[in-house]
């Protein structure tokens, strides 16, 4: 087929695969829709009005224009968005090319690879019923290839049929194929977008990442819901400070007094990350996480072996109540207040209580008591500190958000001889009740402090308490709603409203019955399901799984579908006459769907002489059952014999037949 | 021996071989259709028409039609009578009960339409006044299937106004052999006897519609024209107008058969001449009409 000559075929491939570049304007500079808008045209005109194909050297000079584009746009050519948009040009370019069917057949599969590509940037529902529309467009357009002036139902129909019959084989695949894990790491999308904790903490950090609605990880507890206040949700610990930053401990020995010390009485539950650009776990303290590539670190952080990439499912326990011990002998490095600021003011406080109380217990309780005493106030968008940033905040500007607490507090501490640190992690959370889990938010993201106490060890101090106690038990969005900046460029705004929160809770169930079922399918849950599923993973075992989920419904299939039609007729004649079809058929005679009665027996009679008579008495019968006896006596009788003698036979009798037909 | 029987043989004495389209031509009559036959020059069919005319024993018409012909010269005209100081019509040829047509896709499509139309409403108007045509009105064309210069091809629509179309082909050699050893069939054709009249072809017709036609085989024709609308090798669908002209051709072959119930045999043996001058193949498909026929026989299902 020239396409040319197949219009119909030429307006579903355009339409298909302007379907499948469409989403990607997200993630990809929009001019890359007027490249597709202009060779579209152009392939139109050459079709419908004779222009010519470009020639080579107009080719060249397209190729080259649209990889300057797309260096230009990305200021790259090996990041990933940037692959794509050379990907989506070619198969824009190559309409310019579309000669022969086969160059048709090409870029409708290469359009497939776009699609795919469009599922590298998100993976929600969403976006997966997004992609069964334009596989279906292009699926349509590969139809419009051999067939013509078909009503599109018609196309769909059988787009439809074609995509049920796969679903087996594609759950199949879902279930057994190998997860290998990425061979390279790629930062997915762009890296500095991307919203959630960094491994280090500067004041104003948290207040920008309290202004996102997005969420940073879902929790189900097995059990009852603990008090929301209570969760503190521990993910990094910030022991290094440089005199304005502080940072993670890089040098992080593994704790050896880890899980075994978890007691009897622990809450258990599952926490989805949405996903994470960092290495650490968020827990409540103290807590185990089931995994086997993660290790515990001294300052009681869980750590992955290796980067996360995309979303991570684990399951945890955790006891409120046993004591964060650490015997690695490295609070004196949580003494040190760094070279970068000097905070004179702050120092001198804090050696006036190290003067005063001989116990860290009293000095801690002394700051608490300045805190209470200080007006301080707490805002999402407090001013900027100068280089002295301490100083500034405690006793100047005064205004701050959780981390200005808990970093002012720490350096307090440390001047004064107590080991302290900063934790950072989420607290609280938002309770969805439709489903029963619990949603953090990037908006409840919360740093606290950590003294420690030769006794008892890592204490949690949360000074940000001591100011707006309603903070701590409502959580942020309680305190911020009315504060402009909290939100205010995010849909959660909505939530003023009843029903909008009720649809934002059922679509978020939705993702996340699909990131726990779909999604994080990964190698760890495969190997555990498989294992469940054949008791071992051997390829006997594999093979027999294979055979029972995809041969025997193959083997089903095809059994029906080969055995000759088997559907009763309404007919009882007809019903009777094919039962004897079909009986002679198994004895190697098979009947022509287009035959008719006489003509079978015609040939019957010359191939198969020994069932020939037996098949005369059946078709005369059938005959006056079917064209010629209206009904009546006759033909009750009639019918009657082709019943009873439906089972071939060989006559050898000739008074047999004799016998029969002067019955 | 039936008078059937009698009729195909006493038409054989002229065509040699040709029984089966001798009994399709006869079944076309009973039926109540036209026959279209189609087929190069000198096989036989003016001999056939003939010797039909004789022995079916109907007035008999002949015209070759040309591209000047007009409607007039096939219908009749009004002609002003001064001695009686009136109109009076001059009936033309089609006033008949047997019309022969030769080279019908010579005549222009104004003229060939005035034809087919008198055809399916066996009655003309002319100059405002309806005129019934002899009854039993049966027409049989003939056309050369190569499509020569000055010709104007029929369309599917008027196509569909003739129940069959059939080709004679040449004959075979002992025919072929005896009909060059006897003397000049035109002859022989003056012997025939006139065994029909055309109170008998109108009781035979009459006959015909009696014949009993059961669910059976009316589900089978219409599995065959919805199997023509479906698949993709058509063009376009039998019409149903085509399955009814398929039914009322296989109820005269049943009587012709000796039955009076049509059996599906009826309808396979007469799907190729009613049923492949109405179906066209799809564009992009090379095959022809007997290909379509065959695929119709050989997918549709029988007995189901």
């Amino acid at each position: 087929m020239n396409a040319a000559e197949n219009r119909h075929a030429v307006v579903w491939l355009l339409l298909a695969q302007l379907l499948a570049i469409l989403p990607l304007v997200a993630v990809l500079p929009l001019w890359i829709i007027a490249v597709w808008v202009a060779s579209a045209w152009w392939y139109w005109r050459i079709i419908s009005a004779g222009w010519s194909f470009p020639i080579g050297a107009v080719k060249g000079l397209l190729a080259l224009a649209a990889i300057a584009g797309v260096y230009f746009s990305f200021a790259s050519l090996f990041a990933i968005e940037a692959m794509v948009a050379i990907l989506v040009l070619a198969v824009i370019l190559k309409l310019l090319e579309l000669k022969t069917e086969r160059d048709h057949w090409l870029v409708l599969m290469l359009s497939y690879f776009v699609v795919a590509c469009n599922l590298l940037f998100s993976q929600q529902i969403i976006d997966v019923l997004l992609s069964l529309l334009q596989v279906a467009a292009l699926l349509v357009a590969q139809q419009t290839m051999n067939r013509d002036k078909t009503a599109v139902t018609t196309m769909l129909r059988s787009v439809g049929l074609m995509a049920l019959q796969s679903l087996p084989l594609m759950l199949l695949l879902f279930v057994i194929f190998p997860r290998i894990g990425p061979l390279w790491t790629m930062p997915l999308p762009g890296g500095q977008g991307k919203v959630g904790m960094s491994d280090s903490l500067e004041f104003g950090d948290i207040a920008k990442l309290s202004q996102s609605g997005e969420l940073a990880f879902r929790v189900r507890f097995d059990g009852e819901l603990p008090d929301l206040a209570s969760l503190y949700w521990r993910g990094l610990v910030l022991d290094e400070f440089d005199g304005r930053r502080w940072s993670r401990n890089t040098w992080s020995a593994r704790n050896k007094m880890s899980q075994a010390a978890l007691s009897e009485s622990f809450v258990s539950y599952t926490v989805t990350l949405e996903s994470a650009l960092h290495q650490w776990f968020y827990v409540l303290p103290l807590g185990k996480i089931d995994r086997d590539d993660v290790y515990y670190s001294a300052q009681h952080q869980w750590l992955s072996k290796k980067p996360i990439n995309g979303r991570v499912e684990y399951s945890a326990k955790s006891n409120f109540d046993q004591p964060l011990m650490d015997d690695s002998g490295g609070q004196r490095q949580n003494l040190q207040l760094g070279s970068r600021s000097d905070n004179s003011q702050a120092r001198a406080l804090a050696a006036q209580w190290q003067e005063e109380f001989s116990d860290p217990r009293g000095r801690v309780s002394a700051a608490i008591a300045f805190y209470k005493a200080t007006p301080f106030v707490y805002t999402l968008t407090p001013p900027l500190l100068g280089q002295n940033n301490v100083d500034e905040f405690l006793f100047n500007t005064q205004q701050g958000y959780c981390e200005h607490f808990a970093g002012s507090f720490v350096y307090l501490m440390r001047a004064a001889g107590v080991p302290a640190r900063i934790v950072v992690g989420y607290h609280g959370g938002e309770f969805n009740k439709r489903d029963g889990y619990l949603l953090v938010h990037q908006s409840d993201a919360h740093a606290w402090a950590e003294v420690w106490y030769e006794d008892e060890g890592w204490v949690r101090v949360d000074p940000t308490a001591t100011v707006a106690p309603s903070r701590i038990r409502l959580g942020a969005e309680a305190l911020l709603s009315r504060q402009s900046g909290y939100l205010q460029d995010s849909p959660l705004s909505l939530r003023r409203f009843e029903w909008a929160t009720r649809l934002r809770y059922f679509v978020d169930n939705m993702n996340y019955a699909w990131a726990r079922w779909v999604l994080n399918f990964d190698s760890n849950i495969q190997n555990n399901f498989l294992r469940g599923v054949l008791g071992e993973i051997s390829p006997q075992r594999m093979l027999i799984a294979v055979m029972l989920v995809g041969g025997l419904p193959l083997a089903i299939v095809a059994f029906f579908s080969l055995r000759l039609p088997t559907r009763q007729s309404e007919d009882l004649a007809a019903r009777y006459y094919l039962a004897s079809c079909r009986a002679l058929a198994r004895r190697g005679v098979p009947r022509l769907a287009g035959e008719t009665p006489e003509d079978f027996l015609r040939r019957v009679m010359l191939e198969h002489p020994v069932w020939y008579e037996w098949l005369a008495v059946q078709t005369r019968l059938f005959s006056e059952c079917s064209y010629s006896l209206a009904g009546g006596e006759n033909y009750q009788r009639s019918l009657r014999k082709l019943k009873t003698y439906r089972r071939p036979r060989k006559w050898l009798d000739k008074s047999a037949i004799k016998a029969l037909e002067g019955e | 021996m039936d008078i059937f029987a009698q009729v195909i043989q006493e038409i054989s004495k002229v065509v040699l071989g040709k029984d089966r389209q001798v009994r399709q031509a006869l079944c076309c009559l009973l039926a109540r259709g036209h026959l279209l036959i189609e087929d190069v020059p000198g096989v036989g069919k003016t001999t056939l028409s003939q010797a039909f005319a004789k022995v079916t024993g109907l007035d008999y018409q002949r015209m070759q039609f040309t591209s000047d012909l007009l409607p007039s010269d096939i219908l009749g005209v009004s002609i002003f009578d001064r001695n009686s100081n009136a109109f009076h019509f001059h009936a033309g040829p089609v006033f008949t009960q047997f019309l022969l047509v030769d080279e019908i896709n010579r005549a222009s499509p104004k003229t060939q339409s005035a034809l087919l139309e008198a055809m399916a409403e066996k009655q003309v108007t002319i100059e405002g006044e309806t005129r019934i045509l002899p009854a039993p009105f049966f027409v049989m064309a003939t056309q050369n299937p190569w499509f020569q210069s000055g010709t104007f091809p029929l369309p599917e629509s008027q196509l569909d106004r003739f129940l069959m179309r059939i080709s004679l082909g040449y004959p075979d050699e002992l025919s072929e052999r005896q009909l060059l050893a006897g003397g000049d069939p035109r002859a022989i054709i003056g012997q025939l006897r006139a065994l029909l009249s055309a109170e008998k072809i109108i009781t035979l017709q009459a006959m015909v519609d009696k014949v009993e036609i059961r669910d059976s085989v009316i589900s089978y024709v219409q599995r065959l024209i919805a199997f023509t609308r479906q698949d993709s090798h058509y063009a376009f669908g039998l019409s149903t107008r085509a399955a009814l002209a398929l039914i009322q051709a296989a109820k005269a072959w049943a009587m012709l058969e000796g039955r009076e119930y049509v059996l599906p045999d009826d309808i396979q043996f007469l799907l190729e001449p009613v049923a492949a001058h109405r179906l066209k193949p799809a564009a992009d498909n090379q095959n022809d009409g007997p290909d379509l026929i065959r695929r119709l026989l050989s997918q549709v299902p029988v007995v189901v």
